[in-house]
């Protein structure tokens, strides 16, 4: 699956580096198939820090958000 | 900044971005009192009781990040635009309470929990030394009215039944500055605070904020001549992708006309103090403290007075290339972007310091301004720093550059030297200082953990601010800053007297 951080300078501002190290984080502990992708913009700055996760838009508040929408994902694939 | 960015934070940054977004636009007498409701959605944030008081609160922080006392009885932010628009200076104290954000915490320090298990021994009882504690309903139990807050029925009690509870803005606040009022309301002592800016990133409320200068320096931009100057941790605060000349094109793309490194003003006060050191120590005094760092300088006025005479005379490397900026364009303004609050405090006191911002006020302008860095070209203009100018901001720093200029110059001299981080060792040094513990030595003081790159207002976390501070100082032409041929030329140029205080 794929997952794509935007880290243009608005998501920056709101934590999109904490994003990035929880995918990382979580990624190193499953060994889950998980390709985290940093990107330029997903063009939706108003709701910063915003990521793609397979395919689909989303503004997480917080990196354990983020991992929730991730996992939800994953099962939903199965 | 090493942990993760809050709810709080996020808030702050989001109100700076709109108070930005609408001062670019020419829009902020207009459509300033209607922030509040497009911040805070009719739902609320589910912060606070109700949409009404979260509405009242980001009020104050607005007026906050116009640059005016939060706490001002006039609730018209329009009213206010005008006041602070034309603020030449900003208005003190930097920090504040956000009165009606305080959540008014519990004072009672000490509380018996869940643990106690009435035991046959009492050992709180008999250590209480004024008789406070009883038995009730099986457990022991405190009289707060008696309680002198001694703590001795903590350590006595075996289950560790006993808990201290503090305030966390008073935890974090490692010159005590911070108490509550009889209201339980927190106050803060201006005669001791440091403006380091801990309380506020402990506040779990996020009752505690700083004064912004956005507004002013936007006016400054948009109506005269202005140079950005950026603290030597500006390297990868943007996130590891954006290059430093991309942040320096992005400050042109806001219209200053010219972006400088503080790095220059590093190594100017690397050059001058490694002189006053190795002129002063040993014969002169015992040790040397750098006075680089505004909130260690407030440290030893403030709570140090008698240590004073042994702070290096020389200015901030804010001030040394604000200066040398003001005489070679005298009709221009310097603005400093970087990580510190207290800065804000320091640059007041210079009149050749026009406005101080925070790394985390300037990326909220990119954003109010539209701006990605990530889409920007480079800015090609390089100053010519050295390495020890480039890592100044980092722990460690400050001794490197002078240790490595006094090793070009008199190699003869044996030279101690410590660094303190932190306003917790900072406090320590000094005590140890004040006992005669330091002989010969040279004594790094920076009132954050890892420096400048761990500073209050900063990006990223500091471990990787530091690893890209050491690359960027490796990419330097020299790597001491006396042998910056070009800033040894303005020393004499200027005259080195400037580039001491009085």
């Amino acid at each position: 699956m794929k997952v794509k951080v935007c880290i243009g300078t608005p998501c920056h501002l709101m934590g999109a580096q904490n994003l990035v190290s929880a995918l990382e984080k979580y990624k190193s502990k499953h060994e889950v198939e998980l390709k985290i992708e940093a990107v330029n913009c997903l063009d939706n700055c108003n709701q910063a820090p915003a990521v793609e996760v397979a395919g689909e838009v989303y503004a997480p508040a917080t990196p354990q958000e983020l991992i929730e929408i991730v996992k939800s994902k994953q099962s939903s694939k199965k | 900044m090493s942990q993760e960015v809050s709810g709080i934070t996020k808030l702050r940054r989001k109100v700076f971005s709109k108070v930005a977004e609408l001062a670019l636009e020419g829009t902020i007498r207009e459509k300033i009192n209607n922030l509040p409701k497009e911040i805070i959605p009719e739902e609320g944030l589910g912060y606070r009781c109700c949409v009404h008081k979260e509405r009242a609160i980001v009020n104050d922080r607005i007026k906050s990040a116009l640059g005016l006392q939060p706490n001002n009885q006039e609730d018209n932010l329009e009213e206010l635009v005008g006041e602070a628009w034309n603020l030449d200076e900003i208005e003190k104290p930097v920090v504040d309470v956000l009165d009606i954000a305080c959540d008014r915490c519990p004072l009672d320090k000490y509380r018996v929990s869940d643990a106690c298990r009435n035991c046959v021994d009492h050992n709180c009882i008999n250590a209480c030394p004024q008789d406070a504690i009883v038995t009730v309903q099986n457990k022991a139990y405190i009289d707060q009215e008696k309680c002198i807050e001694c703590g001795l029925c903590k350590q006595a009690c075996p289950y560790n039944a006993i808990l201290e509870l503090s305030r966390p803005c008073e935890t974090a606040c490692e010159v005590e500055a911070i108490k509550a009022d009889n209201d339980r309301q927190a106050e803060i002592d201006q005669d001791k605070c440091v403006a380091c800016g801990s309380c506020i990133e402990s506040c779990p409320f996020g009752a505690i904020t700083y004064k912004s200068q956005i507004i002013q320096v936007i006016k400054r931009i948009k109506e005269e001549k202005t140079i950005a100057v950026l603290a030597p941790s500006f390297v990868g605060q943007f996130g590891p992708q954006v290059t430093s000349g991309q942040i320096k094109k992005g400050l042109i793309e806001l219209g200053f006309d010219e972006v400088r490194e503080v790095a220059v003003g590093a190594d100017i006060v690397a050059s001058e103090e490694t002189k006053e050191l190795v002129s002063k120590i040993p014969e002169e005094q015992d040790y040397l403290t750098t006075s680089c760092c505004p909130s260690f300088l407030s440290l030893i006025k403030n709570h140090f007075p008698q240590l004073e005479e042994n702070s290096s005379s020389l200015v901030s490397p804010m001030v040394a290339i604000a200066k040398v900026l003001k005489e070679q364009q005298p009709d221009s303004n310097v603005v400093f972007i970087g990580p510190c609050i207290a800065k804000k405090d320091e640059g007041a006191a210079y009149e050749e310091v026009a406005g101080v911002l925070t790394f985390e006020e300037l990326g909220s302008i990119f954003v109010g301004a539209g701006i990605n860095l990530l889409d920007l070209e480079e800015y090609n203009r390089q100053d010519s720093v050295s390495d020890a100018g480039r890592t100044f901001g980092r722990s460690g720093g400050l001794v490197k550059a002078v240790m490595g200029s006094a090793a070009k110059l008199d190699s003869e001299q044996e030279i101690n030297k410590t660094q303190a981080e932190g306003l917790k060792e900072c406090v320590q040094t000094l005590n140890l200082a004040q006992a005669g513990q330091y002989k010969g030595c040279f004594i790094e003081g920076m009132g954050c953990e890892g420096g400048c790159a761990g500073g209050p207002a900063t990006l990223m976390n500091v471990e990787k601010t530091t690893q890209a501070i050491n690359q960027f100082g490796a990419e330097a032409e020299v790597n001491e800053a006396v042998e910056n041929k070009e800033v040894q030329k303005l020393i004499k140029e200027i005259g080195h007297e400037q580039f001491h205080r009085l």
